[in-house]
């Protein structure tokens, strides 16, 4: 029967010569019906004394027959002619890619940097009472402080102690915090918060901050600069040079504004405000005064602006994908 | 507030910066300064010049040619048409370049065949007083060229200083001599003491004070004539048309101690008391402005009626006017909390509230009182010079004839000293604090140089010499309310040291892994699998028209309540962006507000597929399994239900999540419900497959009415019962009018062996039966 085994070598030689395409060989050859298969059902007829080696001589054709089937398959793939390039065409993909708002992706990339650093996020309310936002913060009703916050007040329907709002920064979120965590503390608070304001091209009557905290027994002045100068370097990859400005919040003391300067620019510009965490305001949430760090409360708008050249703060709400899908 | 920069080189004669670098010194050292606006650049290119000669102009007969020196080389030309030019007079000349303003601008040019380099200008083209008709006429002082910058007094720069930067530096900063006092602090240059006229204690007046209310309370009486002249007047901007009214704008604004005028006419008996109004007390302010009063207000009162609401504004029925001949000056110290109260409540933040509500000490009223004595005295001889005021003499020539004015006596009532308490301040709690290694030394001369009494009370005493770290007792200068705990000192000393001295520092840092906030995470990875599946992130505003939590004080009177869904503002978004052709993706995750909570939603649009919106919720739907997929949770506890057509319902386990409604297209989830209901699960290894699957689609043809999602629910939980089915999936329908033809797709696998065609048939036949036994369906 061996004649069986090489007439089909031999076939397929010739096959190979006159040219047949690797699938045309695959066909006729090794398919369910091709030429290995029925010799494999003849094997019946084989005496069965010769079956063994019958059966071992047909497989190793066929694995002959595989192989060179194989090889003649990857030269066919190698192409004569070169491929048509196209143009980038939204049309060649199914899915058009999505986007995360630039806040969100910015929000996300502090926190990865404060996080390095040992941050952890902490989420607040941000309808709050007016003691978190203000009389815990040393800003008690009738304080001249409350000015710097344009409050959106919310219609309380019982009678409460303290009136109900939509937090006007995230710094009560510290407070928070602090009262339901003992010392030290290191943790970062972005959310949105809520002004009583007349829109125009740099004000908004809902925007977000990154509040921070760091207060341990020894974060002073100096920490703050340099954790800070850690943050700008890698959050903008730049060489960012920082200015601290005497300044003042009634819930830090000393208070400072933040500013920054590009390494090509010669302006410093304004981007937050920060200062050590106030005595009275540990009190009020009756942490031992022998603790000391500072606090921080970023407008991620504002930084987003100064990073973009941004100059309209309405963009970030105007929910255009003109406007999304640039970032 | 605004300070101009020559009023800063009065108080600090000495002082060799200029304005720029003073707002530098400020804006480091201090608080900011906003601005500094240099006020000659209104008078660019525009000098004295000296008309040497005039000729007739050849080819007109109501024009002339002036020869005018403009202090250079040669002299110029100019043509000009007015009648009171002559020989030998000083004139206002613009040259090329100069901008009127009204906007003209000068260049030379032909005037009827004669080039005229330049303009000699009138008092109304140049905006400043004087006749109306013809040039204006300059005095003899200044030299040809001279800039009219110099003529006009605006040689000199305004600094703009935000009031809310000083925080409670406006207690002893809101104010020229504030100001000019922490320069001189800052530059160690001596600080002139301002004039001052000290009348006779012989004031007629008996004050009746409660000193809860009132500290200190001064009067002073005058005889006085109703038009005099203020000096100094343009650095206040705007003037009223009472010189008494801007006498005492003028010193609040000089001093920082407000200081009102009555006229004494209109005042009742000798008796002044200060008090709290009556609950209901009526009491009328100036400009007729009716106000009901507290017992949380402050009231001045002679003897029959309220004269003023104390430290807010003066009353109606005591003010000064063109008939007054006599007057009384009050200049007091009132409770700030009392005064911020009032003001903030009747909403008349007056800039004599703002200076009272941050505190004044008792000295400040004193000063306030003994300089509006001095400028009456001045005012008496104050003779107005050309240009110095932008008046002209003419005008007020007939005010110099007249001096009546008599000095009458004042009443001091109350304590004359602020008393501060010591505060202790020990030098390594600085350097702690700072991060710096200052030396004792170094702290003490920088609270002295802010004029702080230092004592150190560890300085090792008798025997001298303590190597000990000093132990201060401050006592701050009478006039820094604000200077009350060590930290407010550490804080002078860090801004004199300077805050860019101190080095940015990391290496004390201890080393600390931040914890995740699980539901931060969530939603951080929520947003990144819907970016994945082409959605974009949007923003919108949070306020709505109606909802749980209303707003005392909306942003928008359409929307007076925090939105308690997102659909709204989703809707608005797609219809911002329905410019966009294609298909667009957005989602929002967002806070929303309850009365009594606030949840995380999310809200998920496609644009709908107009022809078969069952592929869009599919599509959605789909999505939706995804993100779950992506974040870890079991979906397989997801059910959607359809009680009203078009509106799908979801929820998770019992627990609904939210809805989708084929109205607009919107699915929207509360996030928060998800979380919590959610049942987290880690993959799970599963040995890879050694033998192949096997695929088959079928075909079941059932009533139109059964739903595809039944359908779904039978094939998965059969696929539940038999181990060899890995996959079921839904894949086509087909709807012809009396049945629809579903199509799932197949999948077996055993894990011991090559499943034969002959298994895969029995297991086929076998879940077909299976779905046959619970619905009608035919295997097509």
């Amino acid at each position: 029967m061996q004649h069986i085994i090489e007439n089909i070598r031999t076939e397929f030689q010739q096959a190979k010569q006159e040219g047949h395409s690797a699938q045309e060989l695959w066909q006729t050859f090794l398919s369910r019906n091709g030429k290995i298969s029925q010799a494999f059902e003849q094997i019946t007829e084989v005496d069965e004394s010769e079956r063994k080696a019958f059966g071992q001589n047909l497989n190793a054709l066929k694995d002959e027959i595989y192989q060179e089937i194989q090889e003649l398959k990857s030269q066919e793939q190698s192409y004569q002619e070169p491929i048509e390039i196209l143009p980038i065409s939204a049309d060649a993909i199914q899915e058009e890619r999505g986007h995360i708002s630039i806040i969100s992706q910015t929000i996300y990339e502090m926190q990865n940097i404060f996080e390095r650093l040992g941050f952890s996020v902490v989420q607040g309310r941000q309808m709050e009472t007016e003691w978190y936002n203000f009389d815990a913060l040393n800003i008690p009703a009738g304080h001249p402080a409350r000015d710097m916050w344009d409050t959106v007040w919310v219609q309380d329907t019982t009678e409460t102690e303290h009136g109900t709002l939509m937090r006007t920064h995230t710094s009560p979120v510290q407070i928070r915090h602090m009262e339901e965590h003992k010392p030290p503390y290191r943790i970062i608070a972005p959310g949105p918060v809520y002004r009583y304001e007349a829109t125009d091209a740099t004000h908004e009557t809902v925007f977000h901050q990154m509040e921070g905290l760091m207060v341990d027994e020894t974060t002073n002045i100096a920490t703050f600069k340099g954790v800070m100068e850690t943050f700008f370097r890698y959050l903008f990859d730049e060489e960012i040079e920082i200015r601290l400005r005497p300044s003042y919040f009634p819930f830090t003391e000393p208070s400072f504004e933040i500013d920054l300067k590009w390494p090509e620019s010669d302006e410093w510009l304004e981007v937050f405000g920060a200062g050590m965490v106030h005595k009275q305001v540990l009190k009020n949430v009756g942490v031992n005064p022998q603790y000391q760090g500072f606090a921080f409360g970023m407008g991620i708008e504002r930084i987003i602006m100064l990073k973009y050249g941004i100059t309209d703060i309405r963009h970030f709400h105007s929910a255009d994908l003109g406007f999304i899908q640039q970032f | 507030m605004q300070i101009r920069f020559s009023t800063i080189q009065h108080w600090v004669p000495e002082l060799e910066l200029s304005a720029y670098e003073v707002a530098d010194v400020l804006t480091h050292k201090s608080y900011e300064v906003d601005e500094v606006t240099y006020l000659g650049e209104q008078w660019n290119h525009m000098v004295v010049g000296y008309v040497e000669s005039v000729e007739e102009h050849p080819d007109a007969d109501n024009l002339r040619v002036a020869i005018v020196d403009v202090g250079e080389s040669e002299s110029r030309r100019i043509v000009c048409g007015a009648d009171n030019l002559q020989e030998g007079l000083y004139v206002p000349v613009a040259k090329e370049g100069a901008v009127l303003p009204d906007g003209t601008e000068i260049e030379s040019r032909t005037i009827r065949g004669e080039q005229s380099y330049g303009m000699i200008c009138s008092a109304n083209e140049l905006q400043v007083r004087g006749k109306e008709t013809g040039i204006k006429v300059l005095s003899e002082e200044h030299e040809p060229g001279t800039s009219l910058a110099t003529v006009f007094g605006d040689e000199d720069y305004i600094l703009e200083i935000d009031t809310t930067a000083f925080g409670p530096r406006a207690s002893d900063s809101m104010s020229y001599y504030g100001v000019s006092r922490e320069i001189a602090n800052l530059t160690g240059k001596e600080l002139k003491t301002p004039e001052r006229t000290v009348p006779e204690e012989s004031g007629s007046y008996t004050i009746k004070r409660d000193p809860e209310l009132c500290k200190r309370y001064l009067t002073l009486e005058a005889t006085t004539v109703s038009h005099l002249v203020m000096p100094r007047l343009r650095d206040i901007g705007e003037l009223s048309n009472s010189p008494l009214v801007d006498l005492s704008n003028y010193v609040m604004e000089e001093t920082g101690q407000p200081v009102h005028i009555f006229d004494a006419r209109k005042l009742s008996g000798s008796q002044i008391t200060i008090r709290t109004a009556e609950p209901g007390e009526e009491f009328e302010a100036l400009g007729e402005q009716k106000l009901v009063l507290t017992e949380e207000d402050i009231v001045i009162a002679d003897e029959e009626k309220v004269i003023a609401l104390a430290g807010v504004i003066g009353g109606e029925n005591s003010k000064v006017d063109e008939y007054t001949d006599s007057i009384v000056v009050e200049s007091a110290q009132f409770n700030s909390a009392y005064v911020q109260r009032t003001a903030r409540r009747l909403n008349l933040l007056t800039d004599a509230a703002k200076r009272f509500e941050k505190g004044l000490p008792v000295e400040s009223a004193r000063m306030g009182i003994e300089r509006v004595a001095w400028y009456l005295e001045q005012m008496q001889q104050f003779v107005v010079k050309e240009g110095d005021a932008r008046m002209d003499v003419s005008e007020f020539s007939w005010h110099l004839e007249q001096e009546r004015l008599s000095l009458g006596g004042i009443t001091d009532d109350g304590s004359t000293e602020t008393e501060h308490e010591p505060v202790s301040l020990s030098s390594p709690q600085v350097r702690s604090y700072l991060g710096i290694n200052i030396e004792d030394e170094r702290i003490q001369q920088y609270l002295e140089q802010i004029e702080c009494t230092v004592t150190n009370t560890n300085d090792g005493g008798f025997w001298g010499g303590s190597s000990e770290p000093a132990e201060f007792e401050v006592t701050p200068p009478y006039y820094r309310l604000d200077l009350t705990t060590p930290e407010e000192l550490i804080e002078e000393v860090g801004r004199l040291y300077g805050y860019d001295e101190i080095p940015a520092e990391t290496s004390h840092i201890s080393l600390k892994v931040a914890e995740k906030n699980p539901f931060y995470e969530f939603c951080k990875q929520f947003r990144y699998s819907l970016k994945a599946l082409g959605y974009n992130e949007v923003h919108t505003y949070p306020y709505a028209s109606e909802g749980e939590v209303k707003l005392q004080n909306p942003v928008s009177a359409e929307a007076p309540f925090m939105r308690s869904t997102l659909r709204p503002g989703m809707r608005r978004a797609v219809q911002k962006n329905n410019r966009y052709t294609k298909e667009v993706r957005l989602f929002e995750i967002a806070a929303v507000f309850f009365s009594d909570m606030e949840h995380t939603h999310v809200s998920m649009y496609i644009t709908p597929n107009a022809n078969h919106i069952a592929k869009t919720l599919q599509a959605i739907r789909t999505h939706l399994h995804t993100v779950l997929q992506e974040l870890s949770v079991n979906e397989e506890q997801v059910h959607i239900t359809q009680h009203t057509p078009g509106e799908i319902t979801i929820y998770y386990d019992e627990i609904e999540l939210g809805a989708y409604s084929a109205q607009d297209g919107i699915l929207e989830l509360s996030v928060t419900k998800l979380y919590e209901a959610a049942e987290f699960q880690q993959p799970q290894f599963e040995e890879l497959p050694t033998y192949p699957a096997v695929k088959r689609d079928i075909t079941l043809s059932v009533a139109p009415d059964l739903s595809i999602e039944t359908l779904d629910t039978l094939f998965q939980q059969y696929r539940k019962q038999r181990n060899v089915c890995r996959r079921t999936e839904y894949m086509d329908v087909y709807y012809a009018d009396t049945y629809k033809n579903v199509t799932f797709h197949l999948e077996y696998r055993s894990a011991d062996h090559s499943l034969t065609d002959e298994e895969v048939n029995t297991e086929v036949q076998r879940l077909v039966e299976a779905i046959q036994n619970e619905i009608d369906a035919e295997w097509v």
